[in-house]
């Protein structure tokens, strides 16, 4: 039976989503991280012990996920935790991305089961900040998951959450138009902001500004060591109930307002630039790692307000499953174009079909 | 010889002479009006207090030797490496430009008696000048149109593509794995109705 997948690959999660047979979700996630570890006689019953999951590649092992992180911390000066993925694309510093992300590819999706199975897989929409594009990168995604015998379809980052929430445009008329509004997907490494009406993306744009640059400048600001600026965000930022009190705090207080005003600025440009004109006002849904503390929402709006924006917009919304609705929105692509490549392919039967009866019948005129 | 590279007029007074800004002077020139300008005690000190007013063993050609040529050249190479790093090309390019204009106006006078040593400091700082500039437009194609590999990439995407997939299989060839996810079960609550109308819409 054809499969059909959602893959994102992220700058800090790699996650899959596949529809199960019980009307449900399974959502596969690994942290996009390793660890190179120096072979020894006994290595791998070191990592077995330890139930470490690792890539081997001839001599050389790399513990990957999460576990790359603890034995990051374990050996803070002996192993140097990498990533696969920066800034929204494979990482060009990294000489062993391709086997990383070829094994996860290998190790969440496996082969496809027939021709008409499924993937959806996002990228990022074009840069507006002069940062990396994401066409080779596209490229180099692509054919890793083709390799595997699927076929592969390709939607920006932005639109996903679209697809994933489905917000509703009311028209003037009183009409609605569902999986149209702002997708913004607020990443580790990149944000991405698409418009989107009707399912189809209007204006797309990306810069390389996410949590990382957030979590980089704070650091910076208040001398603090990254881990422990992550490990404040993630426990305690909390945008409702904010003790300015605290340096570390404050200072994600004030770049995450930098952020939201970056995005938004630019996303305003963008819009002027391609001079789009909405029917109605739409809505912006919110996702990604970065707006996942308390009351972003709350912030997101605060900064807006402060802000001229050139078009309307009627409200603001957290998606109902920030952390997973890019994922899922690749899934829901992939289920339309699933059914679209089943649809021509049976199309095209039909055709031979006719084809065959129409030249059998004059075959059987001419006896 | 002595070249007093600051803005201010310096005064040696047991050498009797004053060295305006900007100029230099030839100590043997100096030794035979009032004894031996490189014993001096006020001349030293001006160098140690000054740091910029330099003796420099010269041939009598009146032009100054490699060894301080290169001096010239590093001080100036160490200038562009103290760039920020996070400055931005356009900004360093024109880190550089101001550089030169600089460089000119600061070493016209010592130019006079040495114009070699400017010659080619200048020239150095030209042919950077022109590397950046070649990068920035190389950089500037890459970001309006792509990269490099992309430009193969439009050529012939099929080929690429395989060429790809084969440097993946290679890449891959020796290679297992013990990867486990963390996995969690939602809610689809996307109905079907939901991916009709996606369908008619996409």
């Amino acid at each position: 039976m054809a499969r059909i997948i959602g893959v994102d690959p992220g700058t800090m999660n790699f996650q899959t989503a596949e529809a199960t047979s019980d009307k449900k979700i399974e959502i596969k996630t690994i942290r996009n991280a390793f660890v190179e570890i120096n072979a020894t006689e006994d290595i791998e019953d070191i990592l077995n012990q330890n139930k470490w999951h690792f890539v081997r590649d001839g001599e050389h092992y790399y513990v990957i996920g999460e576990d790359a992180l603890k034995v990051a911390r374990m050996f803070p000066t002996k192993v140097e935790l990498r990533r696969p993925m920066e800034g929204g694309v494979l990482n060009k510093s990294e000489s062993k991305k391709m086997l990383i992300m070829a094994e996860l590819i290998n190790s969440s999706i496996g082969d496809a089961p027939d021709d008409k199975s499924m993937i959806c897989t996002c990228v990022s929409s074009d840069s507006v900040d002069g940062s990396v594009d994401s066409k080779f990168h596209k490229a180099r995604l692509v054919s890793m998951i083709e390799r595997k015998g699927w076929n592969v379809k390709v939607i920006e980052e932005g639109l996903a959450i679209v697809l994933s929430e489905k917000p509703i445009v009311v028209e003037p008329d009183g009409t609605e138009s569902p999986f149209s509004g702002i997708g913004i997907s607020f990443g580790a490494g990149r944000t991405n902001c698409v418009l989107v009406y009707k399912g189809l993306p209007v204006i797309g744009m990306s810069v390389k500004r996410g949590g990382d640059w957030v979590d980089q400048q704070v650091s910076e600001q208040t001398d603090t060591d990254i881990s422990q600026v992550i490990a404040k965000k993630e426990r305690e930022l909390d945008f409702d109930n904010l003790n300015l009190d605290d340096d570390v705090i404050f200072a994600l207080d004030v770049y995450y307002g930098e952020l939201i005003k970056y995005v938004i600025k630019h996303f305003s440009a963008k819009f002027m630039e391609v001079k789009s004109e909405f029917p109605a006002p739409p809505s912006i849904v919110v996702a990604g790692g970065t707006s996942l503390p308390n009351g972003f929402t709350t912030k997101l709006e605060k900064v807006i307000e402060r802000l001229e924006l050139p078009f309307e917009i009627s409200g603001i919304k957290l998606s109902s499953d920030p952390k997973n609705a890019v994922v899922k929105g690749c899934l829901r692509q992939a289920a339309v174009s699933q059914r679209k490549l089943t649809k021509s392919s049976e199309g095209k039967n039909d055709k031979k079909k006719e084809k065959k009866g129409e030249e059998e019948n004059s075959e059987e005129l001419t006896e | 010889m002595v070249a007093n590279l600051t803005s201010n007029e310096l005064c040696i007074s047991d050498l009797n002479i004053s060295i305006p800004p900007r100029t230099a002077r030839d100590l043997d020139a100096i030794h035979s009006l009032s004894g031996n300008p490189r014993d001096s005690i006020d001349l030293k000190t001006a160098i140690k207090k000054l740091r910029k007013a330099k003796v420099i063993k010269d041939d009598n050609s009146g032009v100054i030797p490699r060894k301080h040529k290169k001096e010239v050249i590093r001080e100036k190479t160490t200038i562009i490496k103290e760039v920020p790093s996070g400055i931005d090309q356009q900004a360093l390019m024109d880190f550089i430009r101001k550089e030169i204009q600089k460089n000119k106006t600061v070493q016209q006078p010592i130019a006079q008696p040495q114009p070699e040593p400017n010659k080619s400091s200048e020239v150095i700082l030209r042919a950077m000048m022109e590397k950046m500039d070649k990068l920035l437009n190389k950089q500037s194609s890459n970001s309006s149109h792509g990269s490099e590999e992309e430009i193969d990439y439009d050529i012939d995407p099929e080929s690429l593509s395989e060429i790809h997939k084969k440097r993946v299989d290679k890449l891959v060839e020796h290679a297992e794995n013990t990867i486990e996810y963390t996995k969690e079960s939602t809610e689809d609550t996307f109905t079907d109705k939901d991916l009709d109308e996606l369908t008619k819409l996409l």
